[in-house]
């Protein structure tokens, strides 16, 4: 409280606004120039209507009230406002001639009117009783001000028990800013509550990248197993398209048993057809039949490289459309990336023979279609949908579409039971086929497109892992510098920041 | 009785309400001069529709401002007439107004002359 405040209080003298009500204008005259000349404001209403609507729509510090109105008389505008939370507390004074409505009088003070003076006041009186409702009023107010205020930190009490430490949910920026000692509490408090947050904010970023990062990995390994497995069903007699229908029918056998046995198999809408026949495309015919064309022509190592463009492909449409933060460190962070697969890569190949030029350029339609991928997953996908259903019903439709083609040019190879080697590693490639989908689109809804997109870097590096434990080949020193390089290049970009305040778990209990 | 048409005292407190302002006092008294007349004509059309409501909100309108300008004798018979109206006693209702119609002329004048004196 501060000392003016106080002073003004005692006195009563602070200019008020005061609402005259009266239906007679010589006594709406008379009362608005005595209340002037006591050096308050005045307004007038003319009807007990009138004066509701001003005092519902302005701040008035006390009312002068006539009883005897036509129409909406004194004694409904005072259980008008005695019914009121807002306006209960402005001091009533009933004008009115003593002499014959003692009665009026007596029934308006029980209403809650606060006092009374006759039509003929003498001028001293009127000072007198406006004075001391007025100073009634004032410390009404600050006692509601000040209760007002301890509900308020009470609430963000509250706030803080539910676990929202966000200094912004506590809502006590205003009186925090006010230099008394509840202004000091809800300062001390929402400063507690803010170090707290930042903190927890700290560790949950920290947390997420280092989940983010292992399921990259994670993807990056099973992912990467693919190519490897490629090689040994090639090796076994299998053509890529007839491997490609096969892989993808288990892979959608396999996703769509566990929806069922989950009871998640969704029923789909047109425009949820929609995506995943769109999906399909993309994934199942798109980017397969541009890995086919590019495979023939592009030496692998090479490949790899221009996949991990994916990246930044994403990052920049993610900076021109705004979908994601596009800050420097991230940017930083995917070239860092880049620069560890070149290592891995620069112990293994001779770069210097990839002179493909032509096919190159045509090559980098691959990671465009990833990255068109990684965005419409992020964008589109229906989140209420299973993940194991939205894989499965993404491979059976990529299966519907290469089946013909592969029937009808003849590269559907039966499979044989007797060939046992091929028919366990088509399953083996469908399972992992499905897996590395199931981890990409749990990525991508978490840690967002540009974090995903990374998954290129790893799934280079499994592949030389994999070529390695699988083909026996040496890896070099430069090669595991290279894939720290990597994780770092990861601790750089960061996933998505979750939206929504941060919850935090409390331990204790106040009550 | 013509000097006691108008109390002298009740002038005096009026103007020390509205901060002792002649001006001021002046815009009353032509409120005054301008209003009571049609407060009478209201309150004859009320009687003929037998409107004892509009009769008896006239009457106490009437009674409140010409007590305060001291003007008593019309008041009392004004209080007369809302009491009578509140109470549905009203037997004659012509007879008073055609009193309170004469009052008022009576209290316009008074004013009219004291207006004079204060110049």
């Amino acid at each position: 409280m501060n000392e003016l405040g106080t002073a003004t209080v005692a006195t009563g003298q602070a200019q008020a606004r005061v609402l005259v009500v009266d239906d007679n204008n010589l006594n709406r005259m008379k009362m608005r120039r005595a209340v002037e000349n006591l050096g308050h404001a005045a307004d007038v209403a003319e009807d007990g209507a009138r004066a509701i609507e001003m005092l519902r729509s302005q701040p008035y510090d006390a009312v002068l009230l006539d009883i005897v109105m036509p129409e909406v008389d004194g004694f409904e505008v005072l259980d008008f406002l005695k019914h009121d939370e807002d306006l209960r507390d402005i001091p009533v004074i009933v004008i009115s001639s003593l002499d014959d409505e003692t009665e009026s009088v007596v029934r308006a003070i029980e209403l809650g009117a606060e006092d009374f003076l006759p039509k003929n006041f003498d001028p001293v009186l009127l000072k007198a009783r406006l004075g001391a409702s007025l100073t009634k009023k004032r410390y009404r107010d600050q006692e509601r001000e000040y209760f007002r205020r301890i509900k308020r930190l009470t609430k963000a009490a509250e706030v803080l028990e539910s676990g929202r430490f966000n200094p912004d949910s506590l809502g006590l920026d205003d009186i925090a800013g006010r230099n008394d000692p509840l202004g000091h509490l809800a300062n001390v408090f929402r400063g507690m509550a803010a170090e707290i947050y930042q903190r927890e904010m700290k560790l949950e970023r920290a947390i997420q990248a280092l989940q983010g990062s292992f399921l990259a990995i994670a993807v990056g390994l099973v992912w990467g197993l693919t190519p490897a497995l490629s090689r040994m069903a090639s090796g076994a007699g299998a053509n890529p398209l007839g491997l490609a229908v096969w892989v993808n029918a288990i892979a959608a056998a396999f996703c769509l048993s566990v929806a069922a046995y989950r009871r998640k198999l969704p029923r789909l809408g047109l425009s949820e057809f929609t995506f995943y026949f769109g999906w399909a495309i993309l994934a199942g015919m798109l980017q397969r039949m541009t890995t086919f064309i590019v495979t023939e022509h592009v030496e692998a190592a090479m490949l790899s490289m221009i996949v991990t463009l994916q990246g930044f492909m994403v990052f920049s449409f993610s900076a021109v459309t705004g979908l994601e933060r596009a800050s420097p460190r991230r940017l930083l962070g995917l070239i860092v990336g880049l620069i560890g697969v070149t290592a891995v890569l620069l112990t293994r190949f001779d770069l210097a023979h990839a002179s493909q030029s032509g096919w190159l350029l045509f090559a980098m339609l691959l990671p465009l279609l990833f990255a068109i991928e990684a965005l419409v997953l992020d964008g589109k996908r229906p989140e209420h949908i299973d993940t194991f259903a939205s894989v499965g019903i993404m491979m059976a439709l990529s299966t519907l579409m290469l089946l013909p083609i592969a029937y009808s040019t003849g590269k559907l190879m039966p499979l044989d039971l007797h060939v046992v080697r091929l028919d366990v590693l088509v399953v083996l490639m469908g399972i992992v086929g499905a897996s590395s989908l199931l981890l990409a689109f749990h990525l991508v809804s978490t840690a967002g497109a540009v974090f995903y997109s990374q998954s290129a870097y790893t799934m280079t590096i499994a592949g030389v892992v994999w070529g390695m434990l699988l083909l026996n080949e040496q890896l070099s020193a430069v090669a595991w510098v290279g894939f720290a390089i990597i994780v770092a290049g990861m601790y750089l970009v960061e996933p998505r920041a979750r939206e929504g305040e941060l919850l935090i778990h409390r331990s204790f209990t106040a009550r | 009785m013509t000097g006691e048409v108008i109390d002298q005292r009740a002038i005096a407190r009026l103007l020390e309400v509205t901060g002792g302002d002649p001006e001021f006092l002046q815009e009353m008294i032509e409120e005054f001069d301008n209003t009571a007349p049609g407060l009478v004509e209201s309150m004859r059309q009320a009687a003929m529709a037998g409107d004892l409501d509009r009769l008896r909100i006239s009457a106490h309108t009437l009674k409140s401002n010409s007590r305060e300008f001291g003007a008593f004798t019309l008041g009392t018979l004004c209080e007369t007439l809302e009491h009578a109206c509140r109470d549905g006693m009203l037997a004659e209702p012509g007879t008073i107004i055609a009193e309170i119609h004469r009052e008022v002329d009576m209290a316009r004048s008074a004013l009219a002359q004291l207006q004079l004196s204060h110049e």
